[in-house]
């Protein structure tokens, strides 16, 4: 897994690419947790995840609970399809904020 | 080197499950097994040969002392065969070493048919457990995952706070799967998962199987003797009968070409014997 944090429409964008997984979720959870912890308002840009497991949707649920308690934003933007597919196995698009792209999410 | 190194270590094993002689992937792979128990006078499985593909939901069905939860248990690599070969994920059971197995492990769930958890902890530590052995997750990550895998078999979150000798047997069931699955496994092995369950929370977690092949790409053996069950999430029923595979085909091969005795236990229509026992 890699990944970049940059600045878009005056949001944080977290980018990953590859696999979040059970090897890879905690650096996940790292970066994730440091940007809200922030306050940051934090897009995840998850256009580039292959795969994600149960730990890498914790991690996201994990993070979102916490934008929540500091009260920033927190969303997920061009989910990959297998990505999508593991989080509505859970029924997780429900509730986590999914935008369309970067732009949408600014808009919203 | 691990040979299943290659093969990914997560749900999506199976996509590069063993590649065998005939060019195709097999998850398990059971040749000649026999198991005889001491004592008995018959063995109990009498030269079994079954393969198991990648994302094939596959049900074991058949009578009482059938053999299929002994099949279960040496394919779980619980039982050691008498004779024959048992593969899974290209490692041979019998000569696999600790290492190996361990890592073997991690990439499979099993749901047993009493829960087999422990007493002492929590539900919720009990479903931690392969976590803890397996990775390296932080707490709020692990109570979070427990959260999540107890909502798949429909229990409340509030059932990870209970001892298991809290539970109805149904709820104990559904945590054992819950368990079974905390750590993706690209193989899960479910022993009778919907037996005494109500038809509602059963039919939920025939659907949990299908979309746990359909999106974690699971490769899914169950055993069972639920022909509702059966039929409607197998895409390979296996007929075990007296310690030897009958048949083995999707349900409409089976009705279409199965003899007598697989109509009969696909129907559910028990052998003479059975019924001379009890008369």
């Amino acid at each position: 897994m890699e990944h970049e944090v940059r600045e878009e429409h005056g949001l944080s964008i977290a980018a990953f690419r590859g696999d979040i997984d059970f090897n890879t979720s905690p650096e996940a959870r790292r970066v994730l947790l440091e940007l809200v912890e922030n306050r940051q308002d934090l897009m995840v840009d998850m256009s580039s995840v292959d795969y994600i497991d149960s730990s890498g949707v914790a991690s996201l649920i994990e993070a979102f609970q916490s934008a929540k308690t500091t009260g920033s934003r927190f969303g997920l933007v061009a989910v990959s399809p297998p990505a999508l597919r593991v989080l509505q196995l859970a029924h997780l698009e429900k509730v986590l904020p999914i935008y369309d792209s970067v732009a949408a999410a600014a808009d919203a | 080197m691990d040979p299943t190194e290659h093969m990914a270590a997560g749900p999506r094993d199976t996509e590069n499950a063993i590649v065998t002689e005939d060019a195709e992937p097999v998850v398990i792979d059971v040749r000649d097994l026999v198991t005889h128990y001491p004592g008995n006078a018959e063995p109990t499985l009498k030269g079994v040969n079954m393969r198991i593909y990648p994302n094939e939901i596959v049900c074991i069905m058949g009578g009482s002392g059938s053999g299929k939860s002994t099949l279960l248990r040496q394919i779980m690599a619980l039982d050691r065969p008498t004779s024959g070969q048992v593969r899974i994920l290209g490692h041979d059971l019998s000569a696999i070493g600790h290492r190996d197995m361990h890592e073997l492990r991690k990439k499979i769930g099993v749901a047993f048919q009493g829960g087999a958890m422990f007493n002492s902890m929590t539900v919720g530590e009990n479903l931690k457990l392969p976590l803890r052995e397996h990775a390296k997750l932080a707490e709020e990550q692990m109570d979070i995952m427990v959260r999540m895998k107890l909502a798949f078999v429909s229990l409340d979150p509030e059932t990870a706070l209970k001892l298991p000798s809290e539970l109805s047997g149904g709820m104990l069931k559904r945590a054992a799967m819950a368990r079974a699955i905390m750590m993706d496994p690209g193989l899960l092995f479910c022993d009778e998962p919907s037996a005494g369950l109500d038809p509602a929370v059963s039919a939920a977690l025939d659907d949990l199987i299908l979309k746990l092949r359909d999106v974690m790409g699971m490769t899914i053996v169950v055993v069972t003797h639920e022909r509702a069950s059966a039929f409607k999430i197998a895409d390979r029923i296996v007929i075990l009968d007296k310690g030897k595979i009958l048949m083995s085909g999707t349900l409409d091969e089976l009705r279409a070409t199965g003899p007598k005795r697989v109509q009969d236990l696909l129907d559910g229509v028990p052998e003479e014997t059975e019924v001379a026992n009890w008369i």
